[in-house]
């Protein structure tokens, strides 16, 4: 049984990377294959994909084992300096089912793209980056170790940025591409120190050793109390860019502007939840600090609130969408603090499909008002929610004005994040200009125009 | 159906328009997307009449099948070796795919619009780019009043339709609203493209991008001097005209004589293109075709 587990579980990573391989190399060849051809390769890596993993779901179930360890081996070991980059994938109760959600939606959206994408320019493109975006989720899904989880984010962080700037002969979705892989990286940079701390605590990488051997969700960490606060402190704000918790919510509306198939299910369903999943992979460390949880508890539900206001207000559908998604995302947050990680994780699956269909089904809006409204004879119910009438004139219009615009915070990351670190590195810049130029006696630079 | 009304029958009459007792009038409603008609007010039909009715409505349901393979093979994701029923069946499944950009090509490659009787186009393949408007000249008087109002409606709209089509292709960016795949609804009105843009006005790529853009040209079976006059009364007709929105010609009521439009005047229109192919019927002319078609008479060669 066990060597069937490994097999399969090779099936489960080998198989989308096989996709990407081939879609890469035939297209850096410029030997690009023919549509029908890409269909078919996606099709059958993902079904094949998905029917290992189910075949890991039952024999984990039949056989009551309750986690299965793929070890890679260290992909770079360098003995000296103490550094390896050590891959392995773990299946468990919480990577199974998330693997299995992960097929079974890109493998929809393969389908569904393969029509709506057909005689496109960018036909190719698109199954390219959706092929590593698969590679991406699944590896952060199933990782074991830290450096594999930062693989698969780094994967789908590049996919994501290049499908939001899908249209790229246009200014808007390039911008918002740039803006969202801005925001990825922030997450990326809290999420790599945190991984340094407790790699510089524990020793390891990996998450088994890192939490005591004990399967998900049992095991706890070994770290004093100000380590672990750090460390938690650095995952929520990796986890709130990942999943536009506040007061990153602003790049989930700007993702989508791409195609529809691609923002629907890779971001208002997907990466969305990435973040949450890291809170629930590495619940322990949050378990033992109160002050920790309630933080992680007071962002979840501010977020939540903020997102449900917001979303009521978007005057377009997509955007609507993006912040209810955010919405519930800050509810599993709020779920994964009180210690309801299965609430949390089903409640995370059962978002997903919802949205997906949701996200789907919105170019059909305006056929789908109709058909409602002409069914029931008449308008569709607008009313406002009883809090809202029930507030002052006054106030009502502060906090739409707060929630159209979407609570500043797009602008305030602009001025209070990104100017002031421009403007530290400008001055770095100008610094060693400075003293390059009385060093050498000449510009170091190349000529420019001011 | 207000014409089934004896009453409505009754003032019909005394202006002079007669509807037999006989004559019963069912309303539908044809979606040109799934080719798929819907009867209205079925049930009060008189019983008699029901035999009637389950006949016309085979010759429809051959109609659709025969309409949607026509349609078909203008779609790329359509086998050309489609039967009448596997094209209703895929227009169908098209039109509720919710990943299909291009569920119909709604008027794109419209070329003409036709006013004058049928019989004078019979047996005529137009490759579905013509609009027809019926138009008996012979039941007109020498001022067309019954003409004036056919061209006040069809010249502006089919004017419209064409004058849309030829932007949208012509600058798809500027006049029409770009790719559709990005498109995003809002506030139920309209759409922009992803995140934030202006409202996008105009027909999208997948709309256009079989269309040829073209002025429409008018065929109205009538005599050059009538329709000039009419375009002396109607300023709105005359400007579309005299500026080259539209296209004119004429044909005559009693011969094949054709004018054309040119700066304020018809002149006489001889034919350079060699005469149409014949076939067999509209099957032999488009079957495994994708892209556009000449003309072509059907069925054996008519006396003019």
């Amino acid at each position: 049984m066990s060597t069937m587990l490994t097999y399969l579980a090779a099936i489960v990573v080998g198989c989308p990377i096989l996709t990407l391989v081939i879609l890469g190399l035939s297209g850096l060849l410029h030997r690009p294959l023919p549509e029908a051809w890409v269909d078919r390769l996606t099709k059958f890596h993902v079904t094949v994909g998905l029917l290992a993993t189910l075949g890991i779901l039952g024999i984990m179930i039949l056989t009551d084992h309750p986690m299965e360890v793929m070890d890679l081996g260290n992909f770079v070991e360098i003995g000296q300096k103490h550094f390896h980059f050590h891959l392995e994938f773990i299946f468990d109760r919480l990577s199974v089912p998330m693997v299995l959600m992960t097929f079974v939606l890109v493998g929809v959206i393969g389908s569904f793209a393969n029509i709506y994408l057909q005689g496109d320019a960018g036909y190719y493109r698109f199954f390219v980056c959706f092929s590593m975006f698969l590679v991406g989720l699944l590896f952060a899904f199933l990782a074991g170790t830290i450096e594999t989880l930062f693989l698969g984010w780094e994967l789908v962080g590049l996919s994501s940025a290049l499908l939001i700037a899908y249209f790229h002969e246009r200014k808007a979705p390039v911008e918002n591409g740039l803006r969202v892989w801005g925001i990825y990286r922030v997450a990326d940079a809290a999420f790599l120190m945190a991984a340094l701390m407790m790699h510089h605590m524990t020793d390891q990488g990996e998450f088994l050793r890192m939490l005591s051997q004990q399967p998900w969700p049992q095991g706890q960490t070994h770290m004093d109390a100000w380590t672990s606060l750090t460390v938690g402190i650095l995952l929520l704000v990796a986890a709130s860019g990942k999943s536009g918790l506040i007061p990153f919510s602003g790049w989930l509306p700007r993702a989508m502007e791409g195609l529809t198939p691609s923002s629907a299910v890779f971001y208002g369903a997907l990466s969305i939840h990435l973040g949450a999943y890291l809170l629930l992979r590495l619940g322990p460390v949050f378990s033992e600090s109160v002050l920790l949880r309630v933080l992680m508890f007071g962002l979840g539900a501010s977020t939540a609130i903020f997102a449900a206001m917001t979303s009521r207000v978007q005057t377009d559908v997509k955007s609507a969408l993006a912040y209810s998604s955010v919405c519930q995302v800050g509810i599993i947050v709020m779920e994964i603090a009180l210690g309801l990680w299965y609430l949390a994780l089903v409640h995370i699956i059962g978002h997903a499909f919802l949205r997906s269909l949701q996200l789907l089904r919105a170019p059909t809006l305006l056929r789908d008002y109709r058909t409602l409204e002409n069914a029931i004879g008449g308008r569709l119910a607008n009313g406002q929610p009883m809090w809202v009438s029930g507030l002052e004139k006054n106030r009502q219009v502060q906090w739409y004005r707060f929630a159209l615009e979407r609570g500043y915070m797009d602008s305030m990351i602009d001025h209070l994040m990104l100017k002031p670190f421009c403007r530290l590195f400008k001055t770095f810049e100008r610094i060693e200009d400075y003293w390059l130029k009385a060093l050498d006696g000449r510009s170091s630079r190349p000529p420019q125009d001011s | 159906m207000m014409a089934n009304d004896h009453r409505v029958r009754k003032i019909l009459e005394s202006r002079g328009v007669c509807i037999p007792e006989t004559t019963c009038f069912v309303g539908g409603y044809h979606n040109t997307c799934t080719d798929s008609i819907e009867y209205f007010d079925v049930d009060r039909l008189p019983p008699t009449r029901h035999m009637d009715f389950l006949r016309a409505q085979e010759v429809f349901d051959q109609a659709r099948e025969h309409n949607a393979l026509e349609r078909s093979r203008r779609f790329t994701s359509a086998s050309l070796d489609l039967s009448p029923a596997e094209a209703l069946r895929h227009v169908e499944a098209r039109a509720e795919d919710l990943a299909q950009a291009r569920p119909e090509y709604n008027h794109a490659t419209n070329a003409i619009c036709f006013v004058g009787r049928r019989i004078r186009i019979r047996g005529l393949f137009m490759d579905r780019r013509s609009f027809l408007t019926s138009y008996d000249p012979t039941s007109d008087t020498e001022d067309c009043p019954i003409l004036t109002r056919i061209l006040q409606a069809v010249i502006p709209v089919c004017a419209g339709i064409s004058l849309e089509y030829y932007f949208s292709t012509v600058d798809n960016m500027i006049y029409g609203c770009g790719s559709k795949l990005p498109h995003n609804i809002t506030s139920l009105l309209g759409v922009m493209e992803g995140a934030a843009s202006d409202l996008r006005t105009g027909l999208s790529q997948q709309m256009v991008e079989i269309h040829e853009p073209m002025r429409i040209l008018f065929v109205i079976e009538n005599t050059p001097e009538a329709i000039l006059a009419i375009l002396k009364r109607n300023e709105v007709l005359d400007r579309l005209v005299s500026n080259g929105w539209v296209q004119l010609a004429s044909l005559a009521k009693d011969s094949n004589k054709l004018h054309i439009y040119k700066k304020g005047g018809f002149v006489p229109y001889e034919p350079t293109a060699a005469p149409p192919p014949v076939h067999e019927d509209s099957y032999a002319c488009y079957h495994h075709k994708r892209g556009h078609l000449p003309f072509a008479r059907l069925g054996a060669q008519r006396a003019s």
